[in-house]
């Protein structure tokens, strides 16, 4: 059967009073725009409503990364450096620690100022620091571009004729944001998930003509600020939309439905001509997106059990 | 765009001259005198090679192939040596540079003459040593319009670059060995025996050189030492609005809008056009400018004010900055 469950993602709070002391730490961000999952290259709304908005890529370094534990301890990762890749899956494996129950995670988006301006071809080949292609890296500057926001807009699905590059640096707007993330350890893991609503990175910056912005100011400062105080907040405190559709009444009408998987992958579409999309789906994080002809898609963020 | 052997640089050619004269003159057996590297002009410090950059022939070698070479541009036809060429002291004589498809930028190429001893790079001064200089045009859009990653995708398909690298580095061809080689060749660009430098100067460069060093023309208060700079960022009148905010860019404090890089003035006579935006086409247009007191602007030097030289005077100080 499959089942939809109302406070969702992951987060299996439930703590199996975790004896181990070191855990297999994960952290997870879940791109969202609004309560749709934020996949590369597909349509929203912009926050305005006023237009649609294509994001074709986003990119952003964490580092100075830590994770406060167990009555207040801190674990620090200095010398971890991610670079968040929204067209790829944005999950992280931190490694093996002494922590069993999580209080809070702590980043900066970007790169701290001690690495900001050193040299990236002396990082080994992969190293999220070593030149990346497209660049990361603004070489008149010597610095890092901590976050790089490519997108298109339009007023309509077929001429998405505005292109925006917001492309931000800047040691000055280097951020510390800290995401409340209570969670406990469970067979021997600890899975720390964080969502990014990312439609929140453009509020108060117009995106209605073509902008073309790669500084340290105006809008690449404010969309900076945005990821620090509106952005982030703890998986375990979201809930899906109410999915109790019928799939069969939805396609009488017109409607088709495909399941994407958390990394904006394909998995199956009605179109396909399968009974019901959900038959023989494995157990996981989905995203179940309804659309019909003259409406704009309706994406739902759901957990399946399994059969 | 490839090198000829007549294009060597201006150093390496003295330096094989005297090891010639080496060979000839010694009359000593034992083993063959080895070429230096390089040749440190007299009275110039020792430049500093990074511990991870340390010189060799094969390193220089290297650097001076991809220095030549089109392949760090996307189109493939702009190498570093079109912009920096060694007729012109590895300036140009383009207002501003032009890049890849005919894209023109916003600066005027500056000479590469002793780049080893510049404390920074760039004229606001943002990037902080030759290596780290390197991967800027590779990026620009007015220039290569590339990714170091494609063109060490590019460069790992030419099998003699592979090799030079291994020999050089030890590695293939990767954003490292890109950026040291070219640089390791960089800082062999070394030029310090003008006939300033040797003393060997007309009455009127002699009497140009007394107008440079004086307090009434304040030149060398800027234009100081071996290199005729003190690398300062200063403001020298040049305009009362800039399209270019100079090092004000970099460190957003208002104090640093217009203010540029002092450039070394060595060479000056074949790098015109002159100033940042290449706005001054002759020498004689840049000590007219000096001589007038510059136009007003907020961050002017206070030593740049009206010089009242005689056209003798001018003559004469053009005639210097031609022997530097
Ligand atoms: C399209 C023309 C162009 C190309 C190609 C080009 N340069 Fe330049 N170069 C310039 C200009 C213009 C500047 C001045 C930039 C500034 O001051 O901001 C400059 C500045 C420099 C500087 C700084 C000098 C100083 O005094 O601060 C160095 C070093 C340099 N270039 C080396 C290179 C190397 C190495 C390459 C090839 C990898 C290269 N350039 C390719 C035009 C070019
Ligand atoms: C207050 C400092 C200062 C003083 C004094 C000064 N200069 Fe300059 N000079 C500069 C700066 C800064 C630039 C570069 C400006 C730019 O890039 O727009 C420059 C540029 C030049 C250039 C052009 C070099 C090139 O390659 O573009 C020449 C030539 C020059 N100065 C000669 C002189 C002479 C001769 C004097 C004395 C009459 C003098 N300067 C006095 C600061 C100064």
């Amino acid at each position: 059967m499959i089942t939809f469950i109302r406070s969702v993602l992951v987060l299996l709070t439930i703590a199996i009073a975790a004896s181990a002391q070191e855990n297999q730490v994960s952290f997870t961000i879940q791109g969202r725009m609004g309560d749709a999952p934020f996949v590369i290259n597909t349509m929203y709304r912009t926050l305005a409503d006023d237009l649609y908005l294509k994001p074709t890529s986003l990119r952003y370094y964490l580092s100075q990364i830590s994770i406060t534990h167990d009555g207040g301890k801190v674990t620090p990762f200095p010398s971890l450096y991610i670079l968040v890749d929204h067209s790829a899956p944005t999950s992280y494996q931190l490694g093996t620690h002494p922590i069993t129950r999580v209080e809070s995670i702590t980043f900066h988006i970007g790169v701290d100022s001690a690495r900001n301006h050193l040299d990236p071809a002396t990082y080994a080949p992969y190293h999220p620091l070593s030149p990346q292609d497209p660049s990361m890296h603004w070489g008149w500057t010597s610095g890092y571009k901590f976050m790089a926001y490519n997108l298109l807009t339009g007023a309509d699905t077929a001429a998405m004729k505005y292109v925006t590059e917001i492309h931000a640096l800047g040691d000055a707007n280097y951020h510390r944001i800290t995401v409340d993330v209570p969670v406990d350890a469970r067979n021997g893991k600890v899975s720390i998930d964080v969502i990014a609503n990312l439609a929140e990175l453009l509020r108060g910056i117009n995106v209605s003509k073509s902008l073309f912005e790669h500084s340290d100011e105006g809008p690449a400062k404010l969309m900076l600020e945005n990821a620090a105080q509106r952005v982030f907040s703890a998986a375990t405190t979201t809930s899906v939309s109410d999915a109790s559709f019928s799939e069969d009444a939805w396609k009488e009408q017109g409607g088709m439905v495909s399941i994407y998987d958390m990394q904006g992958g394909l998995i199956r579409a009605s179109s396909d001509g399968v009974p019901s999309i959900f038959n023989g789906l494995r157990a996981g994080v989905y995203v179940v997106v309804r659309s019909m002809v003259g409406r704009t898609p309706h994406h739902t963020l759901y957990l399946h059990d399994g059969e | 765009m490839m090198v000829s052997d007549r294009s060597r640089s201006a150093c390496l050619a003295v330096l094989i001259i005297s090891a010639c004269c080496l060979v000839q003159c010694t009359t000593t057996t034992g083993p063959a005198p080895v070429a230096p590297l390089y040749v440190v002009p007299n009275g110039f410090p020792e430049p500093v090679f990074p511990a991870d950059n340390l010189p060799s022939a094969e390193r220089i070698a290297l650097g001076k192939a991809l220095f030549m070479s089109t392949a760090l541009s996307r189109t493939n036809t702009i190498a570093c040596a079109s912009c920096h060429l060694e007729q012109y002291a590895f300036a140009d004589t383009a207002t501003v540079s032009v890049g890849v498809e005919g894209r023109r930028g916003t600066r005027n190429a500056p000479s590469l003459f002793n780049v080893a001893y510049h404390p920074y790079y760039m004229r606001e001064g943002g990037v902080p040593t030759l290596e780290m200089q390197v991967q800027v045009p590779i990026a620009e859009h007015n220039e290569f319009d590339f990714n170091i990653l494609q063109v060490q995708a590019r460069l790992t398909a030419d099998t003699s670059i592979v090799n030079a690298a291994m020999r050089a580095y030890g590695r293939p061809p990767d954003p490292f060995v890109i950026t040291r080689a070219i640089a390791c060749f960089e800082r062999t660009l070394l030029s310090g025996s003008s006939r300033a430098d040797r003393q060997d100067l007309t009455s009127a460069e002699q009497r140009g050189r007394v107008l440079f060093e004086s307090t009434r023309t304040n030149c060398t208060s800027c234009h100081g030492g071996f290199n005729y700079t003190t690398y300062a960022f200063e403001n020298n009148g040049l305009a009362s609005v800039y399209a270019d905010s100079g090092r004000y860019r970099l460190t957003r404090s208002t104090a640093d809008i217009a203010r540029f890089k002092v450039p070394s003035l060595r060479h000056v006579g074949v790098t015109a056009p002159y100033m940042h935006d290449g706005s001054l086409r002759t020498l004689r247009d840049v000590l007219d400018h000096y001589n007038s007191g510059g136009h007003l602007h907020p961050q002017k030097s206070p030593l740049i004010r009206p010089l009242g030289l005689t056209r003798q005077e001018l003559d004469d100080l053009e005639a210097y900055l031609r022997a530097l």
